[in-house]
């Protein structure tokens, strides 16, 4: 059990998910993160579980682990996700696809299907899920980044239709370009492209994103749900 | 665990949520009360509720966890979902049957 509210956050060894949990780390939360890999943060309000957000038992375990421990989960982040493929879809091979589909729908699907089950027993929580401004872009070459990313928030509308009664709420956060070490390797000019496509051209930074997750989270936003708000883009 | 065990664990669970007033009052469950369909004895977060708790209790003291699918339960039709309380017990007392 903990008195500091508790952040359920995917995808934490480097990247977004790291910077969401160093942010929430240092506002009173203690963040449970997740990856594939070892986890990089080194605090003691942080807890670290090596898994795979497409292995069901796995999520499952970890989901039930935290709230039997914590006694509850008051905030889940869905941020783990994939970049790569800058192919065309004529020409993109089924695993690309089943890639990206496993890591973001699935993923997603699993870990807001378990907690959603916590939520609804506490009657209450927030579910914020990461998506992209791939969603609005329709850039040639992430038809799998951006059709499952869609996916992804439409996932977060009905769960937030679903959930409503129970006091849950479940809202997307669509960043602007954020150049992490895996974006970078798109190259300079791919980022220099997606960049004039948004309305602010710039690049958001990781606690801009974090402020956008506060909101979603704030006691103040319980009447909030089924939103996605996109930064530096208009609509 | 048999029939009459996983009927008598859920009666104790929708008690519980009748309870915290999680659930309407009304009469007891037995195998002919209706969990999903036309006079359903829960609303669909009473349903959530009452599955996650119904997995929880299933799943204590076992090395595995028990999930409950839907969709594999006998007679369950998904175009037309409906749902009996004896139906799901046949369910739960095959799903644990054999698990330590």
């Amino acid at each position: 059990m903990t008195d500091r509210a508790v952040m359920l956050v995917t995808g934490t060894s480097r990247g977004i998910g790291l910077g969401i949990a160093e942010y929430f780390v240092e506002r009173g939360y203690t963040v449970c993160g997740c990856s594939r890999s070892a986890g990089t943060l080194d605090s003691p309000h942080y807890r670290h579980t090596v898994l795979d957000v497409a292995d069901e038992p796995a999520v499952r375990a970890w989901i039930a682990a935290v709230a039997r421990d914590l006694g509850r989960i008051d905030v889940a982040v869905c941020n783990a996700g994939i970049v790569g493929s800058s192919l065309m879809l004529s020409v993109t091979p089924t695993k690309t696809w089943d890639e990206f589909a496993t890591t973001h729908m699935r993923g997603v699907f699993l870990v807001c299907r378990e907690v959603s089950k916590v939520m609804v027993r506490q009657r209450g929580g927030r579910i914020v899920n990461l998506s992209s401004p791939a969603v609005a872009w329709h850039m040639p070459g992430a038809a799998a980044y951006a059709a499952t990313k869609a996916g992804i928030e439409e996932m977060t509308r009905v769960l937030a239709a679903e959930l409503a009664p129970a006091g849950v709420t479940c809202n997307v956060v669509r960043p602007g370009l954020v150049l992490t070490g895996t974006a970078r390797a798109l190259g300079g000019d791919r980022a220099a492209s997606m960049l004039d496509r948004q309305t602010i051209r710039r690049e958001v930074t990781i606690e801009e994103i974090c402020h956008v997750i506060e909101f979603f989270a704030a006691p103040a936003s319980t009447a909030i749900t089924g939103q996605t708000l996109s930064m530096c883009l208009i609509g | 665990m048999k029939r009459d065990e996983a009927l008598e664990l859920m009666r104790e669970i929708l008690e519980g949520l009748r309870r915290s007033g999680l659930a309407e009052a009304g009469d007891p469950l037995g195998a002919e009360t209706v969990l999903i369909g036309a006079g359903a004895a829960l609303d669909s977060v009473g349903f959530v509720t009452f599955i996650a708790e119904l997995e929880d209790r299933l799943s204590a003291g076992r090395r595995e966890p028990v999930e409950l699918i839907l969709t594999d339960v006998w007679q369950f039709n998904r175009d037309d979902p409906f749902l009996s309380a004896g139906v799901l017990a046949d369910y739960c007392a095959q799903e644990v049957a054999g698990r330590s």
